[in-house]
């Protein structure tokens, strides 16, 4: 086993990176602190304002997003959440029902997590948008994030191959 | 003075996938379960859902940061969701004055995350597990007792009563959209010690 030693590892081209396989190169993180909430009365997958973006250095990476956000159904009719994550305008979850839920209840207000982790291989070095997509179960508005003051947070972790 | 070194890309000289940096994470993997399981339990006891993540440690003294997230739904009951090392035989992720393991009724016991009700988005409906699941995460370190290669796999215990839990999906299991599959999935990260 060989062994070096160094104080620093920088990239010899600029803003290039220094891919070693297997390792977590870079980290974006888009943390939402100011008033980002949407109601949805949509039954399909529709945006909201919970977003981040990252560069991949290299094509052949593969991106770990974590979405941290929550969801209010509004005590309206046993309404739930279903909610996804989209590349672009692409939904990775490809299911109606997306990657993270929120059950409707019929008597009582649910405000619960929405948290999405997938591991992405995007295929390219040009800036890539990932976006939380929520939708009603029943067409009654819900509110993504639950409240007004609510931070949400999008993390993205490039890893080399 | 401090020493720099300049370069594109870094490779291990025996195997250019094996790099170690002490502190940094070196290596990601992930696992998802497909489709929809049934699983019949018993009161106080667990069992094993398939959903399974192995990894293979590059560094001598691992830490693994671990992130799970499940959907499940329950017919009728209590259902909780726990990860355990089937390498070495015990529990992960879990609060530290859970005192039994899953071979009985009596006693705390080791959760990940949950548990949760059958009550799905029909609640007003007679067989509201027949529509949607829950989403329940759970994230933290954990240091292994040895580099062997690790497997993690996520197990249901059925918290108060028997009967079946429905992992990825829920009961009825029609080809209608309330009975869609959902995303079910373990990463494990290396952090290289």
């Amino acid at each position: 086993m060989s062994t070096l030693s160094v104080n620093n590892i920088i990239e010899k081209t600029t803003n290039a990176g220094v891919k070693i396989p297997g390792h977590v190169i870079q980290v974006v993180q888009n943390n939402m602190t100011g008033n980002h909430r949407v109601v949805i009365s949509n039954t399909s997958f529709t945006a909201t304002n919970v977003t981040g973006t990252i560069t991949p250095k290299f094509s052949t990476s593969k991106i770990l997003v974590m979405v941290t956000c929550t969801g209010n159904n509004n005590q309206t009719n046993g309404t739930g959440i279903h909610a996804t994550l989209y590349r672009g305008s692409t939904d990775l979850s490809a299911t109606s029902t997306g990657f993270t839920t929120v059950e409707g209840r019929t008597v009582e207000r649910v405000m619960a997590p929405l948290v999405v982790t997938f591991l992405d291989s995007p295929a390219t070095t040009s800036a890539v948008t990932y976006t939380l997509y929520a939708k009603s179960t029943t067409g009654s508005g819900i509110e993504v994030p639950a409240h007004t003051s609510t931070t949400s947070t999008v993390v993205m972790m490039e890893i080399a191959q | 003075m401090a020493s720099v070194l300049k370069v594109d890309q870094l490779q291990g000289v025996s195997n250019a996938n094996n790099v170690i940096v002490p502190g940094g994470i070196i290596q990601v993997v992930e696992q998802k379960f497909s489709g929809r399981s049934v699983i019949n339990g018993t009161y106080g006891y667990a069992n094993g859902t398939g959903l399974k993540c192995s990894i293979t440690p590059k560094s001598s003294n691992p830490i693994y940061y671990v992130i799970s997230q499940i959907q499940y739904t329950s017919a009728g009951f209590n259902a909780g969701y726990f990860l355990y090392d089937n390498t070495n035989a015990q529990y992960l992720l879990f609060n530290d004055q859970s005192t039994t393991p899953w071979n009985g009724s009596s006693g705390r016991k080791y959760l990940s995350s949950g548990g949760l009700g059958s009550q799905g988005f029909n609640y007003q409906g007679s067989n509201a597990d027949d529509y949607g699941n829950s989403s329940r995460t759970a994230s933290g370190l954990y240091t292994p007792p040895n580099n062997n290669t690790l497997e993690i796999e996520v197990f249901i215990g059925n918290m108060n009563s028997n009967g079946n839990t429905y992992f990825g999906g829920n009961e009825s299991n029609q080809s209608a959209a309330y009975d869609s599959y959902s995303h079910c999935s373990l990463v494990i990260m290396e952090i290289a010690g």
